[in-house]
């Protein structure tokens, strides 16, 4: 197979031009950082996930954080297991597949509820905790991660949870991870759903060591 | 004949890389009275020299001013962070990022605590301001903005987080008075005393200036309903 001498001087010119503009759009304003941040760095963390069954427990008797017997407390319990999915993306690389757990806990009780503008919605301070298993690749790493926020019923019947996440340890590439960010559940049921529901949790958020 | 091919196919790919794909769309010039589109924000640091304080009684009945946005009132506290010694991260769209330097206070109420979901831990009500300073390692770019949110402790009692919006409310050098909103998720490592290491994560949007005067309505629930005139 012959090659043109202009079809190599062509595709040389063009990796030149992807060199000098760093593969960003023309419209690139920002420039390259010229300040090294003094601190380990934080890396850009997005993961997402969908359940196929997601439970209301507004017994308590399966929260974590609710005490026996109580007559308030409840909590959200989903996880990717049954058909469920997760994924997770580091630092803008390749997706990976994340198996996760999350539970949120809250007490419904009258001085908890704030009211919203539908009056047979309220929304109720919640915290909870959960776990990420990373599957892809040669181990499994994990992390764990505390989260508080706000679960809110919506105008249709469903149910958001609108908070933010800390990194609390892990294993593997994990084992000291540290971090921040939002954590979003859109659950497609509530508390009156007996059987399990579908529903989705999105991390954005990053991670450190 | 295949080899002219193949070089107009390469000289129109370099050409689209140069010039810059973008969407039909956004090749059509906008007049004075269009809305610029906003792009997508991505901002993240650490701090390792967190602190709280408070509005506190002092020993001679005076109180102490610790916090921006309480008035004397001792159920009133707030927790400050910023960069020094710690990390910012700036990034716009999908553009290569940058440096910031960054500094925040949250004030919260603990008049106003509701419990957090687990027992004994409590949220707060919370609002406050911060800045990004020295974008891209220029003094020049700036951005200060507001936020309003709910800062919590977490089940183990030992953290906090910090579930809010912001408003972008200023801005310089790149960013003269854009405007913008989006989340902020931070996560407070630990309680008093202080050298509190935080982490911090904006997610949201930016936007140049709407054209004055704005050509959008501006809501006051407080203002009074006009009455037509017959």
């Amino acid at each position: 197979m012959k090659i043109s001498l202009k079809v190599v001087a062509a595709a040389l010119a063009m990796a030149l031009a992807a060199m000098m503009s760093n593969g960003q759009p023309a419209l690139a304003k920002s420039s390259k950082p010229d300040v090294l941040a003094k601190a380990p760095p934080t890396f850009l963390i997005s993961a997402r996930g969908q359940s196929n069954d997601g439970i209301f427990d507004d017994t308590g008797e399966t929260c974590a954080y609710c005490p026996p017997d109580s007559e308030n407390c409840g909590c959200f319990l989903s996880d990717a297991s049954n058909g469920g999915t997760g994924y997770f993306q580091f630092n803008n690389g390749a997706q990976t597949p994340l198996t996760w757990t999350i539970e949120i806990d809250y007490i419904n009780d009258g001085s908890s509820q704030i009211p919203t503008t539908n009056d047979s919605a309220v929304c109720i301070p919640a915290a909870g905790v959960g776990t990420g298993f990373q599957t892809g690749g040669r181990q499994v790493n994990s992390f764990d991660f505390e989260t508080t926020g706000q679960i809110c019923n919506t105008t249709n019947g469903y149910t958001t949870f609108t908070g933010s996440y800390i990194m609390d340890e892990g294993s593997g590439n994990y084992a000291n991870a540290t971090g921040s960010g939002s954590l979003i559940i859109g659950a497609y049921g509530n508390v009156d759903n007996e059987a399990g529901f579908m529903n989705q949790v999105q991390f954005t958020g990053n991670l450190g060591q | 004949m295949l080899n002219r091919i193949k070089l107009l196919f390469l000289a129109t790919g370099l050409l689209l890389m140069v010039v810059g794909v973008k969407p039909v769309i956004a090749k059509v010039k906008a007049d004075d009275s269009s809305v610029a589109p906003s792009s997508s924000t991505l901002a993240r640091g650490t701090s390792v020299d967190g602190y709280w304080s408070d509005d506190a009684y002092s020993w001679n009945g005076w109180i102490t001013n610790g916090c921006s946005f309480c008035t004397g009132d001792p159920s009133c506290q707030c927790f400050y962070s910023d960069s020094t010694n710690g990390s910012g991260i700036f990034q716009v769209n999908i553009n290569q990022y940058t440096t910031m330097i960054w500094s925040q206070e949250l004030d919260y109420s603990t008049y106003g605590l509701t419990t957090s979901g687990s027992l004994w831990n409590a949220c707060y009500p919370a609002s406050g301001e911060g800045e990004i300073d020295d974008i891209g390692g220029s003094a020049a770019n700036t951005l200060t903005y507001a936020t309003t949110g709910q800062l919590c402790v977490t089940p183990d009692g030992q953290n906090q987080t910090y579930t809010g919006s912001y408003i972008i409310d200023g801005g310089t050098g790149l960013y003269p008075d854009y405007q913008g909103a989006g989340t902020i998720g931070d996560a407070i490592y630990g309680r008093l005393p202080s050298e509190v290491v935080s982490q911090i994560q904006f997610n949201g949007n930016i936007v140049p200036p709407a054209p004055s005067p704005s050509p959008l309505p501006t809501p006051s629930p407080w203002a009074a309903v006009a009455t037509p005139t017959p």
